[in-house]
């Protein structure tokens, strides 16, 4: 993983090289046991106006492997993940790389709020933002369960508090919920610290059916589950506003082929893009009740010393949110909190735009 | 200014794009005149850059009846809140840009 943040002396390329030699490197193989590589990447076009990034990532190899990129929103590197581990059970290959990687800070604030709009209905919800969008599920989830301004506000608090011990995060300092809960509005109900930063950064994993024997067996983490959810991509066309399916349709095929159940994860990056989100997350996952994700936070218990740690990295909020690279590096950090020893099971969710996408991934030590 | 920024004109060169605008436009018979009944209500403060002359303005998300639901900006000066009834009505669409053709879209209108 690279650091995350305004990395104003590195290019999108550097950021790649970054990641994938950094990836290479820890996995201890050799670089031609990589027999292909995934990119996510969102809008190199728009933001860097390069395309082609599955080549420019198998020219880091001397060998060239095939590569190919992936683009599903937030959600691109859940779904590069994805699409490496369905290559991998296909028996295509034994060995690939995933990486993730986002320059957004090269374009200036419109151009880049431009891009980002791009993964909302152009059509049906002109007019709108993504903080627009999610203040309209936030409305929604106040209205119907009472969820409270300081229960938001809680979920940034903690996950900007988890981001001090996470030294490549793009924002390592607390913030109080009074400072939270009255920095500038964006969209009503959505303040400024309720939501995920822009970011420039890379992450890459190298995934492997091999017995991976380069790697000590303590050092080994498997991913025991998966599953991908999808839904409409404007909210006008959704059953609930108080829940995203996508994100529980995924859950549940990913806890199904894991043979877990949701009491039995001990930490969780999820995708905060805002802060309700995460407690629609919290809630949507199964670690509570639908409605209890706020009073959940506030009580202590999504912090380490709580009944699942969640986003123990800082999160979207405070690691940062280089869009491509997020669900890349959520992988990856709960890869080195299992190759601590920190954490026996962890559970990655990203998501897509305003919820039409969601990959859950479920990892332990094998 | 991009050529994305209108909804119907090609900025750069102040063609119309027929084809675009029809697209985008082909529901206003149909639309125009429903009520309906305000779902969730945000205001948007911080507009994307194509809205920005008409910050802040609310954002709806509207039942029309039947299940039919419909996500549309308000009408500017009208503060709304869930379970407000409003009208679909066409009104003129603020941009940044001061010449060109005038922009129209549907809109929601509070209904008193």
């Amino acid at each position: 993983m690279s650091r995350v943040g305004e990395l104003w002396d590195k290019s999108l390329v550097d950021l790649l090289t970054e990641a994938v030699e950094g990836a290479v490197a820890a996995s201890q193989l050799e670089p031609e046991e990589i027999e292909a590589v995934f990119v996510a990447n969102k809008a190199g076009g728009g933001f860097n106006q390069q395309l082609h990034l599955n080549a420019l990532a198998s020219q880091i190899f001397a060998h060239f492997p095939p590569s190919m990129r992936v683009e599903g929103a937030c959600a691109s590197g859940g779904l590069a993940v994805l699409a490496a581990e369905q290559a991998l059970l296909a028996g295509q290959y034994q060995t690939v790389l995933v990486v993730g990687v986002e320059k957004m800070t090269d374009a200036g604030t419109t151009q880049t709020t431009e891009v980002l709009a791009m993964a909302a209905d152009y059509y049906q919800e002109y007019g709108s933002t993504f903080p627009g969008l999610y203040a309209l599920l936030a409305q929604t989830h106040i209205e119907q369960f009472g969820t409270t301004r300081q229960q938001l506000s809680a979920v940034a608090q903690k996950n900007h508090s988890q981001a001090l011990d996470n030294k490549k995060a793009q924002y390592r300092r607390e913030f109080s919920l009074e400072q939270i809960s009255n920095s500038n509005l964006v969209a009503d109900p959505l303040r400024l610290l309720d939501c995920s930063p822009i970011s420039d950064g890379a992450a890459a994993v190298v995934l492997t059916t091999g017995a991976g024997e380069a790697s000590p067996k303590s050092k080994r983490t498997q991913i025991f589950g998966f599953g991908h959810g999808q839904d409409s991509l404007d909210l006008a066309s959704r059953g609930s506003l108080t829940e995203l399916g996508a994100t529980v349709r995924a859950a549940q095929a990913a806890f199904r082929s894991a043979g877990l159940k949701p009491e039995e994860i001990e930490a969780a990056e999820v995708h905060d893009c805002f802060t309700i989100a995460e407690i629609l997350a919290i809630e949507d996952l199964g670690f509570f009740e639908k409605g209890q994700g706020g009073p959940a936070t506030l009580a202590g218990q999504t912090g380490w010393e709580g009944q699942v740690v969640v986003n123990p990295s800082g999160g979207l909020k405070a690691f940062g949110h280089p869009i491509g690279a997020t669900g890349v590096k959520q992988i990856a950090y709960l890869d080195k909190l299992i190759t601590e020893g920190k954490i026996e099971t962890g559970l990655a969710h990203n998501v897509g735009g305003s919820g039409a996408t969601a990959v859950v991934h479920i990892l332990g030590r094998s | 200014m991009r050529a994305r920024e209108s909804k119907f004109m090609n900025m750069t060169n102040k063609t119309i794009e027929p084809a675009k605008y029809w697209r985008m436009n082909k529901k206003w018979p149909e639309l125009l005149g429903k009520e309906g009944r305000v779902v969730a209500a945000t205001t948007i403060r911080v507009a994307p850059p194509n809205h920005q002359a008409a910050a802040p303005y609310d954002y709806l998300l509207i039942e029309l009846g039947e299940g039919s639901r419909i996500e549309l900006m308000a009408v500017s000066g009208q503060e709304l809140k869930t379970n407000d009834k409003v009208r679909l009505v066409l009104r003129r669409t603020r941009t940044n840009e001061r010449a060109g053709l005038v922009n129209y879209q549907l809109k929601a209108e509070k209904m008193v």
